[in-house]
């Protein structure tokens, strides 16, 4: 008796070896869930003992695939605001650049696009509101797509 | 004296058979109200067809000089390979 509950275990085991990664494959393929983007700088009256304000958005994250549905896979996060209290020197708000390799996701994607610049105020030397940096290695997306865009810079506003 | 920039982002290198993919195109400049210059980014390398399976709207352009009140406003420049990067026939690369 015990040995035919044990042969039927070893089959168990044996199947769900065999199918268990076809299945999690599956799951990946049907899951709606949005690749991680950077996260959005957002640092207002900042001040440093050097005189420099520095905001920048998050930086994308690698290797999200097999989304469906319109999704947002690793672009980088918007630079944010830097507005200074005109004593810093440097004043500058930097969008994040984008990931890399996102790939094969399905209907519209957007896929490791660099965070638009932000915007930088109140400076007193130089001052910047940059675009960040697309990704590479996007490939074999379907339906419409945006890869490895850079992203566009900000106002600045004297 | 102040001065400002506003550079857009570049794009980036090897984004190839996305369907109507835009890809490794340069962002635009943005707007800089005082003395500096706003410039777009440039485009990236080798963003086409590498089997020839899709049509892409646009692939490795530069992106479009900003606005500026005293100052310079440079459009980026476009990247290298973006409509011979293919190793098969298919359907042209990329509509400019």
């Amino acid at each position: 008796m015990y040995s035919h509950q044990s042969l039927i275990l070893i089959l168990l085991a044996i199947a769900l070896t065999v199918i268990g990664p076809s299945l999690s494959v599956q799951g990946a393929i049907a899951n709606p869930t949005n690749g991680q983007n950077g996260k959005d700088g957002n640092k207002e009256g900042c001040k440093t003992p050097f005189n420099v304000c520095l905001v920048r958005g998050g930086q994308g994250e690698v290797t999200i695939n097999a989304n469906q549905g319109n999704s947002f896979n690793g672009n980088g996060g918007n630079g944010g605001t830097a507005v200074c209290g005109g004593s810093e020197v440097i004043c500058t708000a930097r969008g994040g650049d984008g990931g890399s390799r996102n790939s094969v996701n399905f209907d519209t994607s957007h896929n490791d696009n660099g965070g638009d610049g932000g915007s930088s105020t109140g400076c007193l030397g130089a001052c910047a509101a940059n675009g960040g940096d697309g990704g590479s290695n996007n490939s074999f997306n379907s339906g419409n797509s945006n890869n490895g865009n850079g992203g566009m810079a900000a106002a600045f506003i004297a | 004296m102040k001065s400002c920039f506003a550079f857009g982002g570049i794009g980036d290198s090897n984004n190839h058979d996305n369907e109507n993919g835009n890809n490794g195109n340069g962002g635009n400049g943005g707007t800089v109200e005082v003395a500096g210059s706003a410039n777009g980014g440039n485009g990236g390398n080798n963003n086409g067809e590498l089997f020839g399976q899709t049509m892409n709207r646009g692939c490795g352009n530069g992106g479009n000089g900003g606005k500026v009140t005293d100052g310079v406003a440079n459009g980026g420049n476009g990247g290298d390979g973006n409509a011979g990067h293919k190793l098969f026939l298919g359907n042209n690369d990329c509509m400019f």
